[in-house]
């Protein structure tokens, strides 16, 4: 197996802004539900991603609109980046009628075919052979698409992931498999579940290269996976990137989170991927303070509006409760 | 009437659809040259090759999840749980939220192997639906289970 080689990239101004502005959406987005959910305005559990942004959009940046993504119950970016409105996704928390399982589901559960996006259940891990399945028709139609699947550390500690990166290193498959370490399981940190440091060394049992990196380093993961994207549609197969990284809040907005120390939380905080990019951009004159209250403005008008709509969108009505049942 | 064996029966359905739609594929434990455990894919590979007749790693929940990712690109998996007995390793995949795919699982009857033994004759079929929202077919007779094949 040849070492993995650095990738090299080269990102227009304009699309360096780009990913800043997906970086304060996302971020803004998730920090508006936290809000809401104690409010009692949220239907949805609310599990935010907050910290673990540069992941999100390192990761979906590189995609195309024919690549499927089957993310984590914490990716709501990701949803937003592969094409979902604002509007959609806001209505899916609040469980309206506007959302998209119409007001059945008001969490990520549901996917959308069609954008190429796989909804979650809340068997971690079990996307994973799912994204196989997804990866395996690709390769049967021989077209250069790809799957992104997405990961927690302790998800990686399920049979399903096992048997899903076995079946894709046997076959070759263009999957790219992105964990998401951000250090709990929940409440079990990573030294109570695996005896290993990086599960990107889980990878190597089954015949492709894994990789640990910084993933509050927004470029750092673009880099990695935009290199796992092109092996993946050249046909040699999957790829791990395991990407270090830390959740702000608790599990959940119900979880105070008392697992964990003050200190460590601050240390992590010293990390925030969006500051650390900021700086990078400002360094280099891509941003400016016109530019960086254009996007701030951008954002907020863009989540005020979609809260504002999901508010106010219709409930399901009880006489459709039957209606896209099965049995 | 024409005197067929249940596993004739699948095979047969299996091949004609195959032939009929490209989007059929069949997966599973030994499934590929060896022709299934039971001899239901016996000669298919032959036809159809790797990419259609798929062997697979011992790995039901991965079998089960294999079909629903492709199912949900419209193909039309046929997955083989070897014996009754496995098919709960299978479970979990099954609550996949992937909307209306149609996967068709296949596992032997309680009953296929008839030697007095307490493993791998084991009956399923009352505790496959508690996965919600599927549907169990347990065709009585051999051209029945010609037209359960693809009940979807």
């Amino acid at each position: 197996m040849p070492p993995l080689k650095r990738t090299k990239f080269k990102l227009a101004p304009e699309q360096l802004l780009e990913m800043f502005y997906w970086l304060k959406l996302i971020r803004a987005f998730d920090e508006r539900l936290s809000v809401l959910v104690k409010q009692g305005k949220v239907r949805s559990g609310v599990y935010t991603g907050i910290g673990q942004e540069a992941i999100v959009v390192g990761t979906c940046y590189g995609l195309r609109k024919e690549d499927f993504i089957c993310p984590l119950h914490r990716d709501l970016g990701t949803f937003l980046m592969k094409g979902v409105d604002a509007r959609a996704m806001m209505s899916q928390m609040f469980a309206k009628e506007t959302g998209l399982s119409k007001g059945r589901d008001s969490a990520l559960h549901s996917g959308v075919t069609e954008l190429g996006i796989f909804g979650n259940t809340s068997m971690l891990g079990a996307n994973l052979p799912v994204a196989t399945g997804l990866a395996l028709t690709f390769k049967m139609e021989k077209v250069d698409h790809v799957v992104i699947a997405y990961f927690g550390e302790g998800a990686s500690n399920v049979g399903d992931f096992h048997e899903a990166l076995n079946f894709a290193g046997v076959q070759q498959l263009p999957v790219i498999f992105i964990c998401e370490n951000n250090q709990y399981a929940y409440s079990v940190p990573i030294e109570k579940s695996m005896a290993i440091d990086d599960v990107a060394d889980r990878a190597h049992g089954y015949g492709f290269d894994g990789v640990a990196i910084n993933g509050n380093d927004v470029l750092a993961v673009y880099q990695s996976t935009v290199g796992a994207i092109a092996r993946a549609r050249a046909g040699d197969g999957p790829t791990l990137i395991e990407c270090k990284t830390y959740r702000w809040h608790g599990h959940s907005e119900h979880d105070k989170a008392f697992y964990r120390s003050d200190e460590e939380l601050a240390m992590w905080k010293s990390r925030d991927p969006i500051p650390t990019f900021t700086t990078y951009l400002r360094t280099r004159h891509v941003l400016d303070d016109a530019k960086q209250k254009e996007v701030e403005d951008k954002v907020k008008a863009t989540i005020d509006d979609a809260v504002e709509f999901a508010m106010n969108a219709p409930d399901p009505t009880p006489d459709e409760a039957t209606t896209d049942l099965y049995a | 009437m024409r005197e067929v064996t249940y596993l004739e029966a699948i095979r047969e359905a299996l091949v004609e659809e195959m032939r009929r739609d490209p989007k059929v594929f069949v997966l599973g434990e030994d499934v590929g040259a060896y022709g299934g455990a039971f001899g239901v894919t016996q000669g298919m590979h032959d036809e159809f090759g790797d990419t259609r007749v798929v062997d697979t790693p011992i790995s039901e929940s991965a079998i089960v999840g294999i079909s629903v990712g492709a199912a949900l690109r419209g193909y039309r998996p046929v997955a083989e749980m070897q014996f009754a007995d496995f098919i709960s390793c299978g479970f979990d995949p099954t609550r996949q939220p992937g909307g209306d795919v149609a996967v068709s699982l296949r596992w032997p009857r309680d009953g296929a192997d008839c030697r007095p033994r307490t493993e791998r004759r084991e009956c399923r079929r009352r505790v496959v639906p508690l996965a919600e929202s599927r549907s169990v077919v347990r065709p009585p007779a051999g051209l029945e289970s010609r037209r359960a094949v693809n009940p979807l």
